[in-house]
């Protein structure tokens, strides 16, 4: 019996030496793999999966591989998710782009996970909108969105409630547990956060106004939602008639019959992109740029547009289709928000708001 | 001529006679085959699973202080048992799992008894029916549930038109919901497990007691139930098991009103990519499981019925 605990031990002991040892070589054996770039005949692209997913395989990648003869792989996944899993294989990467939201391209920038990028090998990049930037010459933006709130207004009418200009006009006891908002993991989530604090004297430097009118946010809401996806049926099927978005989500929803209307409320609502980072020792560093500088061309981003996106691009407008949904005017008060500031505190405040906004959920939904 | 006698107490002699030293090999081939045998399997839990898991725990005695600076300690278990949240979390989690053990258990022992009664096509056909919803993924019964949950959804419909009720209970975002999806998820093990340690029972142990002038709930109560005990342990401990690690029932049907650990340590590693506390997270949600598990068992295998686990 002593022997085979010791044989167990000892094979134990090989398998903490195992760990070790790979996490050691690869950096070495990564390189050759590199210097192969030039003749890559398939890159792997990751990114959100929904929409993003869709614009890329149905329409992007074909006209890219016909145009480069480059095949794309797509791995859809939350940008939370592919960021971590860019940390996990950064000795032997096994992505070339990585579409983030811009505060995941902030953190893969600050953990050194995203190569610096040169606006000679993606020439587009001096056309871009610089309102959509999240970290200039790392990541470059691709997929534009507002995060604003919106309603339902058949019910509004109905009920008489008045429509939705602020913030702050999200906490009405009126529509008590017909609300859908996402937990503060999500970007929507910390989105509505932040957006509360600006609009109550506050700031991503002051934050705590904001956490104080989410407390009473919370006593008016049945839940936040851990998975964005669940927001949409709860919208569809009238089990909630405001919420805190993604433009595209709220052009998705009123596509498909939702009486939705978006708001740019009065204290501004943040304007951004999901934006697209070469991994740190990609495979495929030139083909992945290449396939960047294509996602930015005006082709490209004209499909991007059709699938509810705004394109990045100077001079370029949400596409006609979409225009009354989700179009933005020159008067509308859109902002870029300082994603550097919020990767910073970031963890702080998720922390505290699951420990002190949560435990306020429903409280005042049943009375 | 004396006819050969067949000498029995000869081969009885003889048997000790055999030498040792051939035994001893005999038994050493046994093992080196059945080494041989098991020796992919072995491999493959080593890599994909063993290592893996040590790992996790190399990681979860790291503590980061600040981006770049790790340290060797036990801060990250430290901050585990002194935070309240975590605590909570920890004692949600339990909860929950045993909610879903009751939940499960109280369904799943009447269709296991029907099983274990009716004829073998019956039988058969019940088989199938309580192991297909594994057919489908977790996730996706589980957005079944979301959807029919949903205020305005399904069930709220249903209700309000006939008339039950005007505002039915809140079941969506709710430990309620979470047990309803778990017991949902996990009830064919329960029911599986129950059912193979009714097949074991000797039916004439019944007619025995019916012989003696027992009623068909004495006959149960003395004889079935503790008979079937095996099975459900073994129900318990894979349901309660599985429940405690659920994360996709808990996130789907909880949202963030029902943050168990799985939850918890998920968060912690995709959305704050904290990776040695939410390794730290992982590893006290198995140890609190194994111990109540082990201490269960233990004590079911000593108790009153004791003789049926032998």
């Amino acid at each position: 019996m002593k022997r085979w605990i010791m044989i167990g031990l000892m094979i134990m002991m090989a398998a903490l030496a195992g760990c070790g040892v790979p996490n050691a070589k690869q950096p070495g054996e990564a390189k050759p793999a590199n210097k192969s770039s030039d003749n890559a005949t398939e890159i792997t692209v990751a990114g959100n999966g929904g929409k993003i997913e869709k614009a890329i395989r149905e329409v992007i990648a074909p006209k890219f591989e016909e145009k480069y003869g480059i095949k794309v792989n797509f791995v859809p996944g939350l940008s939370g998710e592919i960021l971590s899993k860019v940390e996990l294989q950064k000795n032997a990467p096994q992505y070339d782009v990585a579409i983030y939201v811009p505060l995941d391209v902030q953190r893969a920038a600050d953990k050194g996970l995203a190569e610096p990028l040169d606006p000679s090998a993606i020439p587009n990049m001096t056309k871009v909108d610089p309102r959509f930037v999240a970290v200039d010459k790392i990541g470059v933006p691709a997929f534009g969105l507002v995060i604003a709130p919106a309603y339902n207004t058949k019910t509004f009418e109905k009920n008489g409630w008045k429509p939705i200009t602020s913030w702050n006009d999200l906490i009405r006891p009126d529509y008590k547990g017909k609300t859908a908002f996402a937990d503060i993991a999500n970007d929507w989530g910390f989105a509505l956060l932040y957006n509360l604090a600006n609009a109550n004297g506050g700031s991503l430097d002051n934050l705590e106004p904001g956490l104080k009118k989410a407390k009473e946010l919370a006593s008016y809401s049945d839940t936040f939602y851990k998975n964005s996806t669940q927001m949409m049926p709860a919208m569809q099927q009238g089990a909630a008639d405001v919420t805190v978005m993604g433009s595209y989500a709220i052009a998705e929803l009123i596509d498909s019959g939702v009486p939705l209307k978006m708001v740019i409320p009065k204290e501004g609502a943040p304007l951004q992109a999901f934006s697209a980072t070469v991994v740190k020792n990609a495979p495929h560093k030139k083909a992945a740029m290449d396939f960047i500088n294509f996602l930015i061309s005006e082709e490209s981003q004209k499909q991007i547009a059709e699938n509810g996106f705004y394109p990045v691009l100077k001079g370029m407008k949400a596409a006609p289709k979409y225009e009354k949904s989700i179009g933005l005017k020159e008067s509308d008060p859109v902002f870029r928000p300082d994603f550097k500031k919020m990767a910073e505190i970031r963890e702080q405040w998720t922390d505290r708001w699951a420990k002190e906004v949560t435990p306020e959920l429903g409280k005042k939904v049943k009375k | 001529m004396e006819p050969v006698r067949y000498d029995d107490r000869q081969e009885i002699i003889s048997l000790p006679l055999q030498p040792a030293a051939a035994r001893k090999r005999r038994n050493w081939k046994k093992y080196l085959y059945a080494g041989l045998l098991l020796l992919p399997l072995l491999l493959f839990i080593l890599g994909f699973f063993v290592v893996p898991m040590l790992y996790i725990l190399y990681l979860s005695f790291i503590e980061m202080k600040g981006e770049t600076n790790a340290v060797y300690s036990i801060g990250n278990y430290i901050q585990f048992f002194t935070d309240p949240y975590y605590l909570h979390s920890l004692w949600l989690t339990i909860k929950v799992s045993l909610y879903t053990v009751i939940v499960s258990l109280l369904l799943g022992y009447p269709v296991a008894l029907t099983m274990a009664k009716c004829s073998p096509r019956v039988r058969g056909l019940l088989t199938l029916l309580v192991a297909s919803p594994l057919l489908i993924s977790i996730v996706v019964r589980n957005f079944g549930w979301y959807l029919l949950l949903l205020p305005n959804g399904t069930i709220h419909q249903l209700l309000t038109s006939l008339g039950i009720t005007e505002s039915p209970p809140k079941l969506l975002f709710s430990e309620a919901g979470v047990v309803i999806g778990l017991s949902n998820a996990y009830l064919p093990f329960m029911i599986l497990s129950i059912a193979t340690s009714l097949y074991n029972i000797d039916p004439s142990l019944e007619k025995a007691a019916a012989i003696l002038g027992a009623g068909p709930l004495r006959s149960f109560v003395s004889i079935t139930l503790p008979l079937s005990l095996p099975g459900i342990v073994s129900g318990i401990v894979l349901v309660f098991s599985m429940s405690m690690s659920a994360y996709v029932t808990p996130a789907l049907m909880g949202g963030a009103n029902v943050p168990m650990l799985p939850v918890v340590a998920y968060d912690q590693i995709i959305n704050l990519l904290r990776w040695t506390y939410g390794s730290a997270v992982s590893y006290v949600l198995l140890g609190i499981t194994l111990a109540i598990v082990t201490i269960f068992t233990r004590m079911m295998e000593r108790g009153r019925y004791r003789e049926v686990f032998r």
